[in-house]
């Protein structure tokens, strides 16, 4: 009898044990959840590699920097779900080269590049050397991509 | 768990209770924040891919630029060091920093040497909320010292 008298008393002092430990244990559920779902917006990365496969291009670059621009086209650009301009100018703002590609893709969505979440948009400049014929043109390339995020 | 006399311990029903208590909580709380999108929302991280990928073109074709006599920026660098002249590299630079800058994008020019600038050349003073993307390429001066030549360009966020 005073055996069985004893093990409630027991348990009843677990209760305060059990509600500290289920606190501990959302405090840690909650901290490796939030190291979890942290969003990491990769979308400039992406735009970017996509940039740099066309200044890297075997297509149309003699050496990185220097762009033969009778060779660039939209040929030698395959993009999927994304637009691009490319703009040669030289530094009297003169266009030496300008390619499309996905234009109607490009005309569709730019007007929505802030609004739209689910669109990337980037542009960037770097200063080149354009190749016409044998001479070497100081000019801007400037790169403009639009792309579709998987949002 | 079996005690000795071969029946259960209350204290076992309270740690099996206990275990479920946590798997149900943890269970709960992934759903609801899944569901609310409240721990996506307060933390958000870009990667920027310029500065990431290491794409200096920019400051590749810098070092190309033509002077005069042959000589390009890279020679003018190198020269102006050893005379501890700049003026002609600063001339140069402010002019092509002209074509270079929009109303977006800020470039300077900073030359270290040991880890000591030496010569900063920029148009206008840069602009707060910017990102900067830094450029480096070290140039080797006659006696095997090398001279760092930093591009930066600022960015609007």
């Amino acid at each position: 009898m005073k055996k069985a008298t004893m093990i409630p008393g027991e348990a009843i002092n677990w209760i305060p044990r059990l509600i500290v430990i289920v606190i501990v244990f959302i405090i840690f559920e909650m901290s490796i959840l939030f190291f979890l779902s942290r969003e990491v917006n990769t979308a400039n990365l992406e735009n970017n590699l996509v940039i740099d496969s066309v200044l890297y291009s075997k297509c149309f670059t003699e050496k990185p920097g220097v762009i033969d621009i009778s060779k660039i086209s939209s040929e030698c650009i395959k993009l999927k779900d994304s637009a691009m301009i490319i703009q040669i100018k030289d530094f009297k703002k003169q266009t030496l080269k300008e390619v499309k590609i996905n234009e109607e893709f490009y005309e569709k969505n730019k007007i929505f590049c802030t609004l739209k979440e689910e669109l990337d948009c980037l542009t960037r400049t770097e200063y080149i050397f354009s190749k016409q014929g044998s001479e070497l043109i100081p000019s801007i390339i400037s790169i403009e991509v639009i792309s579709q995020n998987e949002k | 768990m079996r005690n000795k006399k071969g029946s259960f311990d209350i204290l076992d029903v309270f740690a099996i209770i206990a275990i479920f208590l946590l798997i149900a909580t943890f269970v709960f709380f992934v759903n609801i924040l899944r569901v609310s999108h409240f721990l996506q929302d307060s933390e958000k991280q870009q990667i920027y891919g310029e500065d990431a990928m290491g794409s200096s073109i920019t400051l590749i074709n810098y070092l190309r630029t033509p002077v005069e006599d042959g000589q390009t920026i890279s020679d003018l660098i190198i020269t102006s060091y050893n005379k501890k002249d700049y003026s002609k590299l600063e001339s140069k630079t402010r002019e092509l920093l002209k074509n270079l800058n929009s109303e977006n994008k800020e470039n300077k020019v900073m030359l270290i040497k040991d880890e000591t600038l030496i010569k900063e050349i920029k148009i206008t003073e840069e602009l707060s909320n910017q990102l900067s993307i830094v450029k480096e390429i070290n140039l080797t001066l006659d006696n095997k010292n090398e001279i760092l030549v930093r591009w930066v360009k600022y960015v609007k966020k």
